[in-house]
């Protein structure tokens, strides 16, 4: 502001805080560079990416190292035997997350303006949906496409309030959304000191149920995307690779990463 | 919402055009979307999306309209059958080849070669993944430049083969290395000039061999050692030839269960 002008400076934009969880395939270099190209056209994005693992990749590390915006790299393993079909997945990877966020946030002053979405490394997000997210005040929710064998799924609103669930599966549950479809503000975290996603007694898709009921209330969440009716993020999920040709012997005179 | 916008034009950088045959089914949305995220970020890049459809459709016109990017919006349909003499024989062209000539028509229709434009072409499905440093490999093609591709012909990547002395002379491929050019479509790049030099190179649109689209092409404009070798000599992979799984809907039921005034 000139001289004269009373007027304080606006508030800074809040960081939006993308938790990814990441696993070695193939596929993971692709998937997490396209994902960066998304999170680099967004302002005052930090993204903590979580492997699973026992310790950092050199891919990831090196990935990490170029990927052109503000980045946290942790690794978790997850227990083997947690490791079935039906179980839910990147449970420990999303808590690092979330731990490395309490902890980086314990010693400093409120307000700390931000807002943390769980952001898996397959999904496709528009930039519109950022917009959105970033006004959170405590939990905001809006539709996701190409989940629950549905073109999408979504808040019910009504008056500016959630007042049900459109969705493919288990409709009953008391939040019938998916990872995609919220975010948190990093105040209700910081006040929800307990707040993880479960193992012990969480039945197969209750992940996001049994998390969201720790921290808020159906009552509360506000509805983004106009009202819940548009669809700015899409569940999208990548074929597995055809490696059929890959020989045994004989491999190729240099290494190279893909 | 402020849109994003790509970084601005600059009169002195070659442009990179970029044609994406593109076809309605779900996923679409997110694979354009995705594809215009990455696009944002290079400079002098206009995007020919070529949707295989009787009419332009307002996705995509919307989508094209709102992604801040320059860009020129074509269709044509892939004819299910085509007429000979008074049968119909199904049509064996294969997915986004009429889409790519007519990509190829509208640069010949729009550009003179008198002089020529300084720029390049590539092709970009719509499900690929690209890095950044791709298209800056890609953007000084003198002719006919060329790069690893992951994922295809069964292997986590095929590459051209480069001689020490910067010379492709080969193809590190398991299926078909013999081909003229054992090259996938995500692994080539071609400058405006050489396609405003010779009007008549186009994909074929019958009677080709698996595998051999991007040949029929490429032989009308290049020979093997005419091509300029990419991503340090070729031993980086800078382009990902993904595919995105069919989504399951099985909970639209046989009449649609969502409302399909909304887009996805």
């Amino acid at each position: 502001p000139s001289g004269g002008a009373k007027g304080r400076a606006p508030p800074p934009l809040p960081t939006i805080y993308a938790i990814t969880p990441t696993y070695s395939r193939p596929v993971q270099k692709a998937e997490l560079t396209r994902l960066a190209n998304t999170f680099r056209q967004v302002a005052r994005l930090h993204w903590i990416v979580v492997e699973d693992a026992a310790a950092r990749s050199d891919l990831v590390s090196r990935f990490v190292a170029g990927a052109g915006l503000p980045c946290t790299h942790l690794h978790v393993p997850t227990p083997r035997r947690y490791k079935r079909p039906g179980l839910p997945r990147a449970t420990e990877q999303r808590n690092a997350g979330l731990a490395w966020l309490r902890q980086r946030h314990q010693h400093l002053p409120p307000p700390q303006p931000g807002v943390l979405f769980f952001a898996d490394d397959d999904n496709t997000y528009s930039l519109e949906l950022f917009h959105e997210m970033r006004t959170t005040r405590k939990v905001s929710v809006w539709p996701v496409g190409l989940v629950g064998g549905r073109r999408y799924e979504r808040p019910v609103v009504e008056n500016g309030k959630v007042v049900g669930w459109y969705t493919g599966w288990r409709a009953d549950r008391p939040f019938a959304i998916d990872m995609a479809g919220f975010a948190v503000s990093l105040q209700v975290i910081l006040s929800h000191p307990k707040a993880v996603f479960k193992r012990r007694g969480s039945q197969p898709g209750m992940q996001e149920s049994d998390f969201l009921k720790q921290i808020t209330t159906v009552e509360e969440l506000e509805p983004k995307a106009n009202n819940c009716t548009k669809v700015l993020v899409w569940h999208t999920r990548t074929e597995k690779v055809n490696l059929a040709n890959e020989p045994k012997y004989h491999l190729d005179t240099v290494s190279i990463e893909v | 919402y402020v849109y994003s916008r790509p970084p601005p034009w600059s009169d002195t950088l070659p442009t990179i055009f970029v044609i994406t045959p593109t076809y309605t089914r779900p996923v679409q949305k997110a694979e354009l979307t995705r594809l215009a995220n990455t696009f944002l970020h290079v400079q002098n890049l206009h995007w020919v999306v070529v949707e295989d459809s009787p009419r332009r459709t307002n996705l995509v016109s919307n989508l094209l309209e709102k992604a801040g990017l320059n860009f020129t919006h074509l269709n044509v349909e892939t004819p299910k059958s085509l007429k000979v003499g008074l049968s119909w024989i199904p049509s064996h062209t294969p997915r986004g080849t009429l889409q790519r000539n007519l990509g190829l028509h509208w640069l010949r229709d729009s550009f003179s070669n008198t002089p020529p434009p300084e720029g390049v072409v590539y092709f970009a499905d719509d499900d690929n993944t690209y890095s950044l440093e791709l298209f800056e490999e890609m953007r000084y093609t003198r002719r006919v430049s060329v790069w690893p591709v992951a994922f295809v012909g069964g292997l986590r990547y095929e590459s051209p083969k480069v001689s020490p002395s910067g010379k492709v002379v080969g193809w590190k491929t398991v299926f078909d290395p013999n081909r003229p050019f054992a090259i996938d479509m995500a692994g080539f790049a071609i400058s405006i000039k050489l396609i405003l030099e010779k009007p008549q190179a186009s994909f074929k649109l019958e009677g080709v061999k698996g595998g051999y689209q991007e040949t029929s092409l490429l032989k009308d404009l290049v020979t093997m050692d005419g091509l300029e070798p990419k991503a340090a000599n070729c031993t980086k992979v800078l382009v990902w030839h993904t595919r995105t799984e069919r989504p399951t809907l099985v909970n639209e039921g046989k009449h649609g269960f969502t409302d399909p005034r909304v887009e996805v």
